[in-house]
């Protein structure tokens, strides 16, 4: 049972990470706020349905061309809604609003395309179950959680090795003095936004053979990877996976112990909590110091 | 001044006598007395979102919380303990009132986004609670609420309820405009506008963030008491992000901060949300486009379309002035 | 009226306000100079409770200002006005001096429901005084224009109408020169010297030295942080280390 839990809670907490990391990434660029999150994981559940059981292809295949679509969707969320609206003088809450108006269209749009029916992604492995410590797990999960824990890894590594990487992070913290060393920061944010739904899609594939799929699945998913980020500290990369990784833990154990009908319930008290008495979520001393 | 005064008590003469004609006019069209019923509830709900978003610069996106606490605590309170609607909808009010002030005093110290996502888990904290509590009855909702009576006249029809949801969207309207034209509504303008300065001159940012909410929430609360008792039955299916989500689509599109706007709203899309309903779930599709395209080329609403062309006018007859002296 | 006993603020390693103590009398118009990142805005933060204390106190009347809030601070008696103009750009410029009489009037959301009487009286008289006070600072033909739309000059004096409105006692100025031009300066001086003859004490934070050496009775000079002078305009222009301070910039410049 503790295995169970254990693994359990390790690949929702990897889920709710990718999803805070895309939060944080956006927010720490350019100091604004998505909703769409959530429903670009449903989205990117959707492309890989599409593609490995509809379409037949290797799910490797499959899989990367839905990140790839997805980069290139949040690229043009950027470049067609958000950037527009900035030029405007819109302020971040119209910014909020609109990201709002976005994840409404998707999962009707997802509903037009594919139906309101959950589907089931064939499993990807031949085995059925692998046993880890004496417990049967589902060899998808685990793939979920290796797949996450290398795109936090990844990421890690683009952010502080890669040039693009260092300048995104200096547009983040002074977008004046980054643009004066040469830094196109507009592109800097616009490519937060493409790895933020290309992590959300990615993630959402993967999601497919453990969960079903349907428009309905990045409702609530959305909101706690959101809870996830602002748990461990809005707009930090790590505190992002830490709060995302305690949250999958604290909901599991609940569900596994206490009791399922309020296990939502419990995420988002937390959440609630966390906001009042710690705005600045677990990872504050370290806010402070990149600050 | 005289004269002003005077236009205004004769056009408000004249709009009485045009309403009185159209109701007697449509009183047994039972489709559009139910869709102004609908469209009176939302003025009065989206009228009072306007008090937070539009006057104080707070938004929130979980206003079906205090909805529902008005329709819930009628709806219980009627049913379960068989009390009059006399205790029961000014009951729904301290209820959302108490609920709001709740929310309110953690959420007035956040800055706007992260005060948008405490009002969605809020209003989804409710939303579990309806759904799952035995004492909302949980997804099977609440029924055979009670008409309201007054002095044993029943509002038994959808002719009837109009016309006492006329009467109250005058008086919310009336209790709207006198605040936020007073002290304390430019107290929230003030801090809407810019909470240092306002602040800086001895404003409570905290303590009129905290009433502006109270304030709102008692209007959704109202009206979502009205709710429960013109439809007799509520479910947590009504109460969910969507409706927060078309509370603030009404206000976006009708513009804030102002008189008509939530008003406008509040019709347009109650009329816009009947004729969709041949798309069926599809409707929410139109939703979302809408809210991107009021954002993108309406920022200000249709009031701000209005005040726009008031303006042009005004230049006008300003440079006729000039030219004159 | 206002006194500063070692007033401190550091941020990080810097120490922006350094053991600064002086005394501002009533009636009088104070003036605080110094080079630019001498700290002259910090201090006035510190006295508008924007900033808090490392250490030091700074009483009003006697009372305690280290813990209060900033609208606590007005409500004492001490308005300001801001370096960057914070003025409400979206209500016309009558309803930013009305927001200004806030603590001078109480009715409350009862009151502005059932429009009492007393309520109704209150507002006509915020009216009444609001228009006195845009007559006071040459702004009443505007009163109705957005707050946005006021030149710039304009707006600095709106903002020194709003901070009245609150009759305050103790009247801050956060260079208002900034961005006049000479005309406009020697209106905004002779204005600063009608305010102060209503009764209202000035703590003025100024970089044109023409307006403060004309306009003060006493000048604290401030340099990285640190007093280095408190004295008359006339010995602070001949004092030898705020020369050395000013150096190349020029005191009468």
């Amino acid at each position: 049972m503790i295995v169970n839990l254990i693994i359990g809670s390790l690949m929702i907490g990897s889920v709710y990470g990718m999803l805070a990391l895309g939060y944080s990434l956006i927010y720490s660029a350019s100091g604004l706020m998505t909703f769409t999150q959530g429903q670009l994981l449903m989205l990117g559940a959707f492309l890989g349905l599409q593609f490995y059981k509809n379409m037949g292809m290797p799910f490797v295949v499959a899989f990367l061309l839905t990140v790839v679509i997805m980069f290139l969707l949040g690229l043009a969320l950027e470049k067609f809604l958000i950037r527009v609206l900035l030029n405007k003088g819109a302020t971040s809450i119209y910014i909020v609003l609109s990201t709002i108006g976005v994840s409404i269209i998707l999962p009707n749009l997802a509903q037009a395309i594919w139906g309101s029916q959950t589907q089931q992604m064939p499993s990807i492995f031949s085995t059925t179950t692998v046993e880890i410590f004496g417990a049967h797990v589902q060899p998808e999960s685990i793939l979920v959680m290796v797949v996450g824990f290398a795109a936090m890894i990844l990421l890690h590594l683009f952010m502080t090795k890669s040039r693009f990487g260092i300048s995104m992070r200096a547009a983040a913290m002074d977008p004046l003095a980054a643009s004066s060393l040469g830094i196109n920061v507009s592109r800097t944010t616009g490519l937060t936004w493409a790895i933020a739904a290309a992590l959300a899609g990615g993630i959402g594939a993967l999601m497919g053979p453990v969960y079903g799929v349907s428009t309905t699945m990045g409702d609530i998913i959305g909101n706690k990877g959101f809870a996830g980020a602002v748990i461990g500290g809005y707009g930090n990369m790590y505190g992002a996976i830490v709060g995302s990784l305690l949250l999958g833990f604290i909901e599991t154990f609940v569900a596994g112990y206490l009791t399922t009908t309020y296990k939502d319930f419990v995420s988002f008290f937390l959440l609630i909590i966390v906001m009042i008495f710690l705005p600045r979520g677990l990872f504050k001393a370290k806010v402070y110091d990149s600050d | 001044m005289q004269q002003t005064k005077k236009k205004k008590i004769l056009t408000a003469v004249v709009c009485l006598v045009l309403l009185i004609a159209a109701l007697m006019a449509l009183r047994n069209q039972q489709y559009i007395l139910t869709l102004l019923n609908f469209v009176c509830m939302y003025m009065i709900s989206v009228s009072g979102l306007d008090v937070l978003f539009g006057y104080s610069g707070q938004i929130s996106l979980g206003h079906a919380a205090f909805y529902a606490a008005g329709a819930y605590t009628t709806a219980l309170l009627t049913t379960k303990l068989g009390l009059s609607v006399w205790l029961t909808i000014p009951a729904a009010c301290v209820v959302s009132l108490i609920l709001g002030i709740v929310v309110a005093l953690p959420a007035s110290k956040l800055i706007h986004h992260f005060l948008a996502l405490l009002t969605i888990s809020v209003g989804q904290l409710v939303y579990i609670v309806l759904s799952r509590a035995e004492f909302t009855n949980a997804m099977a909702g609440v029924s055979r609420i009670p008409n309201i009576s007054i002095f044993g006249f029943e509002l038994d029809n959808n002719f009837r309820f109009l016309i006492f949801m006329i009467v109250m969207v005058a008086l919310f309207l009336v209790i709207k405009q006198r605040i936020v034209n007073s002290r304390v509504g430019r107290a929230f303008l003030a801090i809407r506008e810019n909470p240092v300065a306002a602040g800086g001159i001895g404003i409570n940012v905290q303590k009129y963030k905290v009433m502006a909410f109270a304030i709102s929430a008692v209007f959704t609360g109202f009206a979502g008491a009205m709710y429960a008792h013109f439809v007799g039955f509520i479910s947590p299916e009504t109460f969910n992000t969507s409706q927060s989500v078309m509370f603030m689509t009404m206000l976006l599109f009708g513009g804030m901060g102002n008189f008509a706007g939530p008003l406008i709203g509040a019709a347009v899309i109650s009329v816009l949300n009947e004729s969709l309903q041949v798309l069926g779930s599809y409707r929410m599709l139109v939703y979302g486009a809408f809210i991107l395209v009021v954002l993108l080329f309406l920022p200000r609403g249709i009031s701000g379309i209005i005040d726009i062309i008031r303006e042009l006018l005004h230049r006008r007859k300003g440079a006729n002035h000039a030219d004159a002296a | 009226m206002l006194t500063l006993h070692e007033a401190t603020i550091r941020f990080g390693g810097l120490t922006a306000v350094d053991h600064v103590s002086f005394t501002v009398e009533k009636g009088q118009i104070f003036g605080v100079i110094g080079p630019n990142g001498a700290g002259k805005t910090t201090l006035f933060n510190l006295v508008s409770g924007v900033h808090k204390l490392s250490s030091g106190s700074i009483t009003f009347n006697g009372r305690e200002l280290g813990k209060l809030e900033p609208y606590q601070i007005a409500q004492a008696g001490i308005a300001r006005t801001y370096q960057n103009i914070n003025l409400f750009s979206n209500l016309t410029v009558l309803e930013n001096v009305k927001s200004g009489r806030h603590i001078k009037s109480k009715s409350g959301l009862a009151a502005a429901i059932f429009r009492t009487p007393a309520q109704k009286k209150e507002e006509a008289a915020i009216h009444e005084k609001c228009m006195e006070l845009l007559t006071f600072m040459g702004l009443e033909q505007k009163a109705d224009l957005l707050a946005k739309n006021l030149s710039y000059g304009e707006q600095r004096r709106l903002e020194i109408a709003r901070a009245m409105a609150s009759e305050p006692q103790l009247l801050l100025l956060d260079e208002p020169a900034a961005g006049m031009n000479s005309t406009e300066k020697v209106e905004l001086t002779e204005m600063i010297r009608k305010i102060r003859d209503t009764g209202i004490t000035i703590l003025l934070v100024e970089h044109d030295m023409k307006l403060v050496m004309r306009v003060t009775d006493r000048i604290a000079v401030l340099n990285f942080g640190k007093m280095i002078a408190l004295d008359e305009p006339e010995a602070i222009q001949n004092n030898p280390e705020v020369i050395a301070a000013y150096l190349g910039g020029g005191i009468d410049a």
